[in-house]
């Protein structure tokens, strides 16, 4: 049977790069000291995010389950590994795609997710494209997702939380049901193009890095640069709809590029905080339509993208060097399982 | 001349397959069997997963002193000749602890026949680098190859019959199956290692459908709102709130963990009366076996108990009934026992209610409502109570399912009537006493907490009054009296009854009495000022 890229990213030494030094970072910004309130993700077997940020002291564990982490997954079957080879349960598994327990909530599990929030953490670990070509709706699946949980969020008075996300990535002219779809490429760039006339602090670093290029001409010559760009700048209008601001934002691109196929998975970090409009004090702004005051933290983003801060992983050129590092914990984390430990026999014979 | 012979007494195998096929009405029952094998090993750590609830394999491991391959050898080819005597004293390897053996009859190994059809077992024993790794195929107990195609051997009792009529007069043939045995070596530094573990795969159908699919199948709800218990007090909690349900046979997954919780010598959880402040201390500790923790699926599973079950507000614990030691037959070395009965108004879930025997902590079937069918009908409060038997000597009277009782064995009508005996004395009469009469029960607690409060503040005053007491003086007589430095409460005044809406107000006239601020007469005076007032107010509509 093929791996699944949930199987493949359970061992993936470069997944643990992302989780090390990305998600564990964004998580602590929020809670420094002691551990997390409350964190949502999306349940994949063995729980590898899971264990990683217990381990790093910012889940708390009463030895049979992890506190305050709700956990959502679509597979029936995923019960049953979290019964298995699960180190401990998540405090709440729900079953559903959370897509559909987000945008409708008919069903108990719906009703359930939303009386948990609000979440200091949402790790929305997606495998696929935010807005692929399978995809029929004029607004994606996981971007009504998105734009629900931070509506969720703002009702449920959260002042500060990390928004972690991840997206298929890949570019190329095929129609591939993972490549993002020209609709969503150009709106990301109109995004970019609508900030560079609007937005000062973002168009002088823009141009800084970038030189006089606009939205579509990155798209064409720095496509991994755009990307991140582009989706931090829609998440960005999304949060600026509820009151929120982006404090700080980071990303890793990872590209899977020892097969056949080249996948890349892109993941974003955001440090999202609530903001208040200050008073105008010029009559061109007055009474006009300010979400562009909420996405002003961006340029700092965009300086991270053109010092080439937003690291890319190639499996290719990093897989060794990652595996050294991450390699040995990797295993441990996936083996920990509800069983006790027993040794493994060296040899086996027959008497 | 009449001759006499002795003829040996022979055993079909048929009986063998029949217990290899089940002797236990639910899986926790064949489960707990596994678990006290475990325990009897000396593990202080069993862990049970199941991977409820696609349920492919079901893998018991325990830390105990585990077994050669020759001892497991000895055990497969000697089923029910378990060398183990119930109760005997046996000390942890490795530790100071001691224990008592829950089993005895060694037929856990058949027990595993009912829940699956392939079971793997993995032993090492502390010292040796040598394991062995065992397989046994219950299969073969129920097909045979014709022309080698798998069919149902033995499968209804005519077939049974012409089975055993064509071996009489022949030995009997007590072979009822076939296991595979591989020696295993470990490394240096596992030496010390001892570890049983028991993989069941090919779940039977019966266990799968009791405890996840049948119901997914036929009620579309239970999947829908299939809820994930993610620590034991909330599966506890879970139960409690969907009693309904579960008896519809709703939750069976959490329902056997409860059992489990129930059956196996797991310790109380550290609330109301369990706790070490508690009435059930004592209790309590008879049941908590030291160092015996069992997980499944990651629940640490302990007593059914929550901590709500004692804190409800609306259904308090009203009386705690136990005794420890307390010897229950005639003979010049008694048999003993030890126990509780809990009565409160309102035991939920209902699966508590009744009566729970143990021996040496394990428990023997569920909580029996019917108290050993006790000969009285006490209507509602067979419900309102519950309790824990502990008590020696039952292993005789125990059937092979080890799950219920051979009611005709004496051990069995000595305990089951000394408890009659005591709910008839102690218990029901008690609770009648309480039922009688519960307002003026309440009214005369109430009253001792007044009294209580009261003499605690003359201490704290200093004043003319010493001490507080209450007295009869009819409905007339004022409330309060002061004679000899004793401030007397008339409890036939309807302030001074002691009723929850009266207290404080009797509370607040006797300490203007107490602080000198007024006499008993002020207080009769003002009284009648307000009753007149009150009255005028009536009047005037």
């Amino acid at each position: 049977m093929a791996e699944t890229v949930d199987d493949i990213m359970v061992r993936c030494p470069l997944k643990h790069e992302v989780r090390d030094l990305l998600w564990v970072p964004y998580a602590r910004r929020i809670c420094a000291s002691g551990p997390l309130r409350k964190y949502l993700t999306l349940y994949s077997p063995p729980m590898m995010d899971i264990k990683h940020l217990h381990s790093k002291g910012l889940l708390r564990s009463d030895g049979e389950s992890y506190e305050g982490v709700v956990a959502v997954t679509y597979k029936e079957e995923h019960y049953a590994e979290a019964m298995t080879k699960s180190g401990g349960r998540p405090a709440l598994l729900l079953s559903g795609n959370i897509n559909h327990l987000l945008t409708q909530p008919d069903s108990d599990d719906a009703r359930r997710l939303r009386g948990e929030f609000p979440f200091q953490v949402i790790n929305l670990d997606y495998t696929k494209s935010l807005f692929g070509q399978a995809n029929r709706q004029s607004v994606s699946a996981h971007l009504e997702a998105i734009e629900e949980i931070v509506r969720l969020q703002h009702r449920a008075r959260c002042d500060e939380f990390a928004l972690l996300l991840t997206t298929r990535s890949e570019q190329g002219d095929s129609h591939h049901r993972n490549q993002f779809t020209r609709r969503f490429l150009r709106d990301l760039s109109q995004r970019i193009d609508d900030n560079l006339g609007q937005n000062p602090e973002f168009a002088q670093s823009f141009r800084r890095h970038f030189g006089p290029a606009d939205g579509r001409a990155l798209l064409r010559s720095r496509y991994d640069s755009f990307v991140p760009l582009g989706i931090a700048k829609l998440v960005a209008g999304i949060l600026a709809q509820h009151s929120y601001e982006i404090a700080s934002a980071d990303g890793r691109l990872l590209v899977r590029d020892g097969g056949k196929h080249v996948r890349s998975l892109l993941h974003l970090a955001f440090h999202v905080r609530g903001a208040v409009l200050p008073r105008t004090s010029e009559l061109r702004v007055l009474g006009r339509p300010r979400a562009f005051y909420f996405e002003r933290t961006l340029a700092e983003f965009v300086d991270k993208i053109g010092n080439g801060s937003v690291t890319l992983l190639k499996e290719s050129a990093d897989r060794r060097r990652l595996q050294t590092k991450h390699g040995r914990r990797v295993r441990e984390l996936a083996m920990q399982t509800l069983n006790l430990p027993v040794p493994e026999p060296k040899t086996r014979g027959q008497t | 001349m009449a001759s006499s012979r002795t003829v040996p007494i022979n055993v079909s195998s048929r009986v063998l397959r029949h217990i290899s096929r089940g002797i236990y009405r639910t899986p926790a029952g064949a489960l707990k069997e596994l678990v006290s094998n475990a325990y009897d090993a000396g593990a202080r750590q069993v862990t049970v997963t199941t991977g409820w609830p696609t349920l492919q394999e079901i893998v018991i491991t325990d830390n105990g002193k585990g077994m050669t391959s020759a001892e497991f050898e000895e055990v497969v080819q000697h089923i029910g000749f378990s060398n183990k005597n119930i109760g005997e004293q046996f000390r942890i390897p490795g530790t100071k602890v001691k224990r008592r053996t829950v089993g005895h009859y060694g037929i856990g190994l058949l027990a595993v026949g009912q829940l699956a059809s392939v079971m793997r077992i993995t032993s090492k024993t502390a010292g040796s680098s040598a394991g062995f790794t065992a397989e046994i195929d219950f299969e073969q107990f129920e097909q045979v190859k014709e022309g080698g195609i798998a069919r149902a051997a033995v499968k209804d009792e005519a077939d049974l019959e012409s089975s055993d009529r064509q071996r009489r007069g022949t030995p009997p043939v007590l072979k009822i199956g076939e296991c595979h045995i591989s020696s295993d070596r470990y490394g240096k530094k596992e030496k010390r290692a001892s570890f049983t573990r028991i993989v069941l795969s090919g779940i039977r159908k019966f266990v799968y459908q009791n405890l996840a699919g049948d119901m997914a199948d036929l009620n579309p709800l239970w999947k829908k709102s299939k809820t994930y218990s993610a620590n034991f007090q909330e599966l506890l909690r879970l139960m409690r709130d969907n009693e309904a349900n579960i008896k519809q046979g709703w939750y069976p997954y959490e329902r056997l963990i409860w059992e489990m919780g129930v059956y196996c010598p797991v310790p109380y959880p550290q609330v109301g009366e369990f706790t070490p402040k508690g009435k059930l201390h004592r209790v309590a500790r008879l049941a908590a076996a030291p160092d015996f923790d069992l997980r499944i699926d990651g629940i640490a599973v302990k007593k059914p108990f929550e901590s709500s079950f004692f804190d409800d507000p609306d259904y308090p614990v009203e009386e705690v009934f136990h005794w420890m030691d307390q010897p229950f037959t005639d003979d010049q070395k008694p048999l003993r026992t030890s126990g509780y009965l809990l009565y409160k108004r309102r035991i939920r879930p209902k699966l508590l209610q009744g009566l729970l025997i143990r021996e040496n902590g394990v428990a023997i079937g569920p909580y029996d409502p019917t108290y050993l069918r006790y000969p009285f009908n006490e209507g509602q409060k067979f419900n309102q109570i519950t309790g824990e038997i502990y008590a020696e000597g039952l292993s005789g009277a125990l059937n092979i399912d080890r799950n219920s009782f051979n009611e005709t064995d004496d051990t069995y009508i000595a305990l089951s009537s000394w408890i009659h005996k005591k709910l008839q004395k102690d218990v029901f009469s008690r609770i009648k006493e309480l039922q009688s009469s519960p307002a003026s029960f309440r009214r005369s607690e109430n009253r001792e907490a007044i009294q209580g409060t009261l003499s605690l503040a003359a201490d704290q005053v200093d004043g003319k009054v010493r001490t507080v007491s209450f007295e009869r003086r009819g409905k007339a007589a004022p409330l309060l009296s002061l004679r000899r430095r004793t401030l007397y409460i008339n409890q036939d005044h309807p302030d001074g009854s002691g009723s929850s809406a009266k207290q404080e107000k009797a509370l607040l006239a006797a300490a203007l009495v107490l602080k000198g601020i007024a006499t008993p007469a002020d207080i009769a005076e003002v009284d009648e000022i307000v009753q007149k007032a009150k009255k005028a107010l009536r009047a005037r509509g």
